[in-house]
């Protein structure tokens, strides 16, 4: 796998929700020295119950969320913490000069579907980021990690979608390209795990928004794995996770220099 | 399952209830709207909105996403009073 396809992801390992719950109640049972049974006995519940939860096989609902959050004594934000969810999107990236000029691809226009949002973070992390927050002079309790992020990174202005003079771009060298490796559609389909029709609609630019991960799976089709086009598409991810980690670094050397002052 | 409700859940419900609405209308959403952004039917927004549903963990978050705030924003305000502890349940 060369992990195309997965470009929108933050995190290394997917956490499903049950699993930072339990991650965060397991957490916090420590941090107030219990044991499981007696966590249970004090807020009347099935210890049975309560170790599904601990492992992550169980959702819990609104009232068992508040009966561990008593029965804990810490806040509802402690234990409900480090989950999200993303309504389906529409998302706008332009493609780098460089790159664009080999591809012909200037923009990538794709949606997302709805999705959780679990980060792997560690409460040490947590506290860290309050840390940060409190020295800038912000309510700790009121920011998250990713919104800092957000807030820190540059802002892309906001363009237009793809015309049809893209769309048939992309259409022509696609369809370039597979003639180029003497490929068929259906053969082509075949590889990019899609359908000979589908990729029929792409070439004859009457697919308005392919999306990216069926075009990331035709590039690496049309070029095998992880060698030409694909490898083109490689960069991006690169210059991504660079953008963030430069904003990350320049936090820290803004916190720095304050701690100095 | 869940048929015995006591007051206080009953109480957590329509909190919760009160406080989707509040943030939902703050987000400028219709419950359709809302319903739409967190992946549910109208009815079930309707119902937990009208306090007469627990949510479960997965729900709530959907929802906190769709009107724009953290999960726990949603439960802001609500609390659970614990049954004193039993007597030799050591």
């Amino acid at each position: 796998m060369s992990g195309l396809g997965q470009e929108d992801r933050w995190v290394e390992k997917e956490w499903t929700l049950a699993e930072r719950f339990s991650a965060n109640l397991v957490w916090f049972r420590h941090q107030a020295g219990l044991t499981q049974q007696e966590l249970a006995d004090r807020v009347g519940m099935n210890r049975v119950v309560l170790s599904a939860l601990e492992c992550g096989r169980r959702l819990p609902r609104l009232d068992t969320i508040l009966r561990l959050v008593a029965g804990l004594e810490v806040k509802s934000c402690d234990l409900v913490a480090w989950m999200w969810w993303t309504p389906a999107g529409h998302h706008h990236y332009e493609t780098p000069r460089r790159i664009a000029d080999i591809t012909g691809y200037e923009v990538w226009d794709f949606d997302t579907p709805a999705r959780f949002r679990v980060s792997p973070a560690g409460f040490e992390t947590r506290e860290r980021f309050k840390d940060r927050l409190r020295q800038r002079g912000e309510d700790p309790d009121h920011r998250v990690v990713l919104e800092l992020l957000r807030d820190d990174a540059p802002k892309v202005a906001p363009r237009p979608r793809p015309d049809a003079a893209w769309v048939l771009r992309t259409a022509q060298a696609l369809k370039a390209l597979r003639e180029e490796r003497g490929l068929t559609r259906d053969e082509l389909a075949k590889r990019a795990r899609t359908t000979a029709a589908f990729i029929g609609e792409i070439e004859e630019g009457k697919v308005f928004d392919p999306g990216l991960r069926i075009l990331a799976e035709i590039c690496r089709a049309l070029d095998g794995e992880g060698t030409g086009l694909a490898a083109q598409v490689e960069p991006m991810r690169a210059e991504r996770k660079a953008a963030v980690q430069k904003v990350l670094d320049e936090l820290a050397e803004r916190d720095a220099r304050q701690a100095e002052e | 399952m869940g048929k015995e409700k006591g007051p206080q859940a009953t109480n957590a419900s329509r909190a919760f209830g009160q406080n989707l609405v509040r943030l939902r209308e703050r987000a400028g959403l219709s419950q359709e709207g809302a319903a739409d952004r967190a992946g549910l039917h109208r009815t079930h927004v309707a119902m937990i909105e009208a306090g007469q549903r627990l949510p479960r963990l997965d729900t709530i978050v959907k929802l906190g996403g769709a009107v724009g705030v953290e999960p726990c924003e949603l439960l802001a305000g609500l609390a659970w009073e614990l049954d004193p502890p039993k007597e030799g349940s050591k």
